[in-house]
C-alpha cells in the first residue's frame, strides 16, 4: 500500500501538525516504506490459527471477588483521605 | 569506595560487619553522581535528602541489631515511567512535567521492603519510546564508557547509572528491547522477565501486552536478587501471572553441565555485525566448555518479529496515550 502526500497531509491536519511540501514528500515515502515491511505479514497463511487475545494461559478468571477489602499499597485513596483532590478544571465566565 | 567494583550481596556483608555505614555509602552516590553525571545525564531526578533520611534510618537499625533485609541499604535508581509516590515520574516528557504520582509501583514497593534505598529517577526516550535515549523530552544521556556514544535504551539512564557506579540496581523497562538494548551497549546485565512475571502496577503503560518492568546491575546474581523480590502475583494487575516463582538465587549455583542450549539459526544471518557475532560465538564456546551442549534449531517466524511488534506495540501506544490529550490529564496552564 502506498501511502500518498495527501494522506500525510490528512494526518498531519488531525494531529495539528504543520508540514512543508519538501517533508510531505519524504514523509510519504517514508510512511509508504514502514507499511509496505509490514505487508510482508500478508504472506503468512494464517487460515486455522486462532487469534491470542491473552499470552499468559494459568489466568482463571482476572476478575476479584467484589467485596470491600482494607487497602493495601502506597496511595491514599480509600484510605485516609477517602478522596482526591483534583485542580478545577471547568471555571465560570 | 567506588560502586562500580562492588555487588549488592558484598555491600549488605559490609553492612552486616559495620565495616560500613548506610549513610556513607549513600553520600558517596551523591558525590559521584556529582561528579559523573554532569557528562552521563542518567537521571532525570534525584532525591539526596529523602535518600539520606532513609539510610539513616536502616543505620539506626542496624546498630539496634534488628535483622536486615536481601537489600538493606541497596542504593537503586528507578527509570522515569516506573510511579514512585512523591517523586516526579515524567516519562521523559514534557508532558508530564510536574506530575507527581500519589502511589507507587508494586515492583518498586517490593524493592523498598527488600532495604533498597531509591537514589533518583532515570532518563529513557520519551514514553519508553526509542532505543538510545536521545528522545527523551530534557536531555540525551550518554555512554559511561564512551561520552560519544549512545548508552542503548529507552531505559539508558538505567543502564549508564548502573555503569558509571550511581546505583547498584536499576529499573527499567522492556516492551521490546528497552532493557535488554541499553544493558548491552553499558556493558551491565539486563533482564526483561517473561510477560506477566512482574506486576505492572504503578508502569505508565505503552504496550500493555508486551511491557514488563525488569532489573538491570553488573552480575546475574544481582539481577537474581532483584527477581527474586518483584516476582509474583498482584492483584492490583489482572495480567500478572499468579503461577509459583522459583528459587532464581539457589538456582545460581545449580551445575549448568549437560545443560541444553538452543542456538536459533534464524539470529545469524545478514546485517548482523562482525564483531558482535565473534562475541557471541565465544559466548557460546564458554558454554561449551562449561560442559553445555549446543544445538543448533529454527525458529521460522523470526522474519515475521519485527513487522508483528511494530503493529501491536504502535496500536496499544495510540490507545495508552490517548489519554495525555492535555484535557482529561497533565499540565493545566495558568
Amino acid at each position: 500500500m502506498k501511502i500518498s502526500e495527501q494522506d500525510v497531509e490528512y494526518v498531519a491536519k488531525l494531529a495539528m501538525l504543520e508540514v512543508g511540501d519538501e517533508e510531505k514528500k519524504a514523509l510519504a515515502e517514508q510512511l509508504s516504506r514502514i507499511v509496505e515491511y509490514v505487508e510482508k505479514l500478508n504472506q503468512l497463511d494464517l487460515s486455522g490459527i486462532e487469534p491470542t487475545p491473552q499470552v499468559i494461559t494459568s489466568v482463571k478468571h482476572a476478575v476479584r471477588d467484589d467485596r470491600v477489602a482494607p487497602r493495601t499499597g502506597s496511595s491514599d485513596a480509600g484510605r485516609t483521605v477517602k478522596l482526591f483532590k483534583v485542580p478545577r478544571v471547568i471555571s465560570e465566565r | 569506595m567506588n560502586l562500580k567494583n562492588i555487588t549488592a550481596d558484598r555491600l549488605v556483608a559490609l553492612y552486616r560487619n559495620r565495616d560500613l555505614t548506610i549513610t556513607e555509602v549513600i553520600k558517596n552516590v551523591y558525590d559521584q553522581i556529582e561528579r559523573v553525571d554532569k557528562d552521563v545525564h542518567a537521571f532525570l531526578s534525584i532525591c539526596p535528602e529523602r535518600a539520606l533520611d532513609e539510610a539513616r534510618r536502616i543505620d539506626g537499625q542496624i546498630a539496634a541489631g534488628e535483622p536486615m533485609e536481601p537489600l538493606s541499604g541497596v542504593p537503586v535508581a528507578i527509570k522515569d515511567n516506573i510511579s514512585v509516590r512523591d517523586l516526579p515520574t515524567t516519562c521523559a516528557s514534557r508532558v508530564l512535567e510536574g506530575y507527581i504520582p500519589p502511589y507507587t509501583a508494586t515492583a518498586v514497593e517490593r524493592l523498598r521492603a527488600a532495604g533498597a534505598i531509591i537514589v533518583g529517577k532515570t532518563n529513557c526516550d520519551e514514553f519508553a519510546m526509542g532505543s538510545t535515549t536521545e528522545n527523551s523530552g530534557y536531555y540525551i544521556t550518554r555512554n559511561p564508557h564512551n561520552l560519544d556514544r549512545v548508552p542503548g535504551g529507552s531505559s539508558g539512564g538505567s543502564a549508564a547509572s548502573v555503569a558509571s557506579g550511581t546505583s547498584l540496581i536499576a529499573f527499567g523497562s522492556d516492551t521490546g528491547g528497552s532493557v535488554r538494548t541499553p544493558a548491552a551497549f553499558c556493558g551491565v546485565v539486563g533482564l526483561k522477565p517473561t510477560y506477566g512475571r512482574v506486576s505492572r502496577y504503578g508502569l505508565v503503560a505503552f504496550g500493555s501486552s508486551l511491557d514488563q518492568i525488569g532489573p538491570l546491575s553488573k552480575s546475574v546474581r544481582e539481577t537474581a536478587q532483584a527477581l527474586q523480590i518483584i516476582a509474583g502475583f498482584d492483584h492490583f494487575d489482572s495480567t500478572s501471572a499468579d503461577t509459583a516463582i522459583d528459587d532464581y538465587v539457589k538456582g545460581l549455583d545449580k551445575p549448568i553441565k549437560g545443560t541444553r542450549i538452543g542456538i536459533p539459526k534464524e539470529y545469524f544471518v545478514g546485517g548482523l555485525d562482525a564483531e558482535v557475532k565473534a562475541k557471541v560465538e565465544a559466548g557460546m564456546r564458554v558454554y561449551e566448555s562449561l560442559g553445555c551442549e549446543l544445538q543448533e534449531i529454527s525458529l521460522p517466524h523470526t522474519e515475521y518479529a519485527v513487522a508483528t511488534y511494530y503493529l501491536i506495540a504502535t496500536a496499544e501506544a495510540s490507545s495508552n496515550l490517548a489519554r495525555y490529550d492535555g484535557v482529561r490529564y497533565g499540565r493545566r496552564p495558568g
